[in-house]
């Protein structure tokens, strides 16, 4: 058999179009779930429900493992008392870090009177306060361990009882992996991968200090600065290193990013819809 | 007779675009490497148009952009533990049972230097000296090149159907 005619046959799926230039989505089929896997799935939602309302039940979940109660405790991205409002905008991971951003409003902030723990799922926490309406937007970044598909639960005050939010850290819907090309001093990125929450860029080579910021494009012509959360190395030389940067104000529509500039360069990313 | 300045990319994308994706990903061994590789071949060849000269045919000069950065890729430390046989089987076949893969797979499994140019002789369908041209190569280093890649194909497929091959049956 021809040798050209065989690749040709065998290789029939890979054909070459405007498909593969779109950002790559990762979004996920889903399948119906069986009888006892749906009775199942309606206990796990009904249980912290009534574990919301009923204090009997709420001791039950209280005394199971922590592993289990964490995986019990209901989701609440809103919790509004006389004095504070707390909102959980996203929360977020993706395979290199996690994100929530949330904004609490208090009637006494900038007096520090509320205390946050977020029971060590993030390491880093960027904040700043509104001018006109004392509402602190606050950015929790998570750089140690994968979260994804799991619950969180933040606890906003001293009084740990009380005032706490807990939040699915969900998978991003949309992410870009691709090639890259970014030089910074000694160091080399051929990788990138984009989600709503993070910008990672790996690479290898010598070491240089990456920028403290990266400004992203968007298709209606918005800027939005992503700052740099984590750095990562592993050697020894030549070392392997990944850059992660998190936009500052919201997380990113993947689909809609132009282009990545650092230092006012373009960064090269094969992948990315720039030419539309 | 010099090209046109301004490339039709609607027909070069057609008439090049599956076999440099397939060239590609059997350089590559990835799907979506051999996407972006393509894609970048585009662009650069969007970009320096208007600087092709016509010395060689439009393919050879396009092929060798897209070696050249495939070749770029394989200087990334992302491909060192590519199984080529696992890649392949991530392509879908039409009839999968009528395919025997491992002609395909011992050609991606082939050095750099010896599967671009079993890959551009068997698959491209170039003569030795356009080989040359698009590798950049003298056409006497080519020919050494393409009868020891031979001479691996032949080892490692223990004169088995490799045989069948001759140089004038690609």
């Amino acid at each position: 058999m021809h040798i050209k005619k065989m690749i040709d046959e065998r290789l029939s799926a890979l054909r070459a179009g405007p498909v593969f230039i779109s950002a790559k989505s990762r979004r996920q089929n889903i399948r119906p779930l069986p009888t006892a896997a749906a009775l199942f799935l309606c206990i796990l939602i009904a249980v912290p429900v009534m574990g919301s309302t009923i204090p009997g039940v709420n001791r039950m979940i209280s005394a199971v493992s922590s592993e289990t109660a964490r995986m019990l405790a209901p989701i609440r991205m809103e919790y509004e008392d006389r004095d504070i409002e707390v909102k959980v905008r996203a929360a977020m991971a993706d395979k290199y870090i996690a994100a929530v951003y949330m904004s609490i409003r208090n009637d006494y902030t900038g007096n520090n009177n509320y205390l946050m723990d977020w029971s060590d799922s993030f390491n880093k926490h960027f904040g700043s306060i509104g001018i006109d309406d004392d509402t602190d937007n606050i950015r929790l970044i998570g750089t140690e361990g994968d979260l994804r598909g799991q619950k969180v639960t933040m606890h906003i005050a001293p009084e740990k009882s009380k005032w706490q939010i807990t939040v699915m850290m969900m998978p991003p819907d949309e992410t870009l992996d691709s090639f890259c090309r970014l030089a910074i001093g000694e160091m080399e990125f051929d990788h990138v991968y984009i989600s709503p929450i993070g910008i990672t860029f790996s690479g290898m080579g010598g070491l240089s200090d990456p920028p403290a910021a990266l400004t992203v494009m968007t298709q209606d012509g918005a800027s939005h600065i992503c700052e740099l959360v984590a750095f990562k190395i592993d050697g020894p030389k030549p070392w392997l290193y990944w850059v992660s940067y998190s936009p500052v104000e919201a997380p990113l529509d993947v689909s809609e990013i132009r282009d990545v500039q650092t230092g006012g360069q373009s960064v090269y990313i094969t992948r990315l819809k720039k030419y539309d | 007779m010099a090209p046109d300045r301004s490339p039709d990319f609607q027909r070069i994308v057609t008439a090049y675009g599956d076999s440099l994706l397939r060239m590609c990903y059997l350089y590559l061994q990835d799907i979506h490497l051999a996407q972006d590789a393509v894609q970048e071949t585009f662009l650069r060849v969007h970009k320096h148009y208007a600087s092709f000269r016509g010395q060689a045919s439009e393919k050879t000069w396009i092929v060798r952009i897209a070696i050249n950065v495939c070749k770029n890729y394989l200087r990334s430390n992302w491909l060192r533990r590519v199984d080529a046989v696992a890649s392949l089987k991530s392509i879908p076949a039409e009839n999968p049972n009528e395919y025997d893969d491992t002609l395909i797979v011992e050609i991606m499994k082939l050095p750099p230097r010896y599967k671009d140019v079993i890959l551009l002789y068997y698959y491209q369908e170039m003569k030795i000296r356009e080989i040359a041209e698009a590798l950049g190569a003298p056409a006497s280093t080519v020919a050494v090149r393409l009868k020891r890649a031979r001479e691996r194909l032949k080892k490692a497929l223990k004169g088995w159907y490799f045989d069948a091959y001759k140089e004038n049956d690609r």
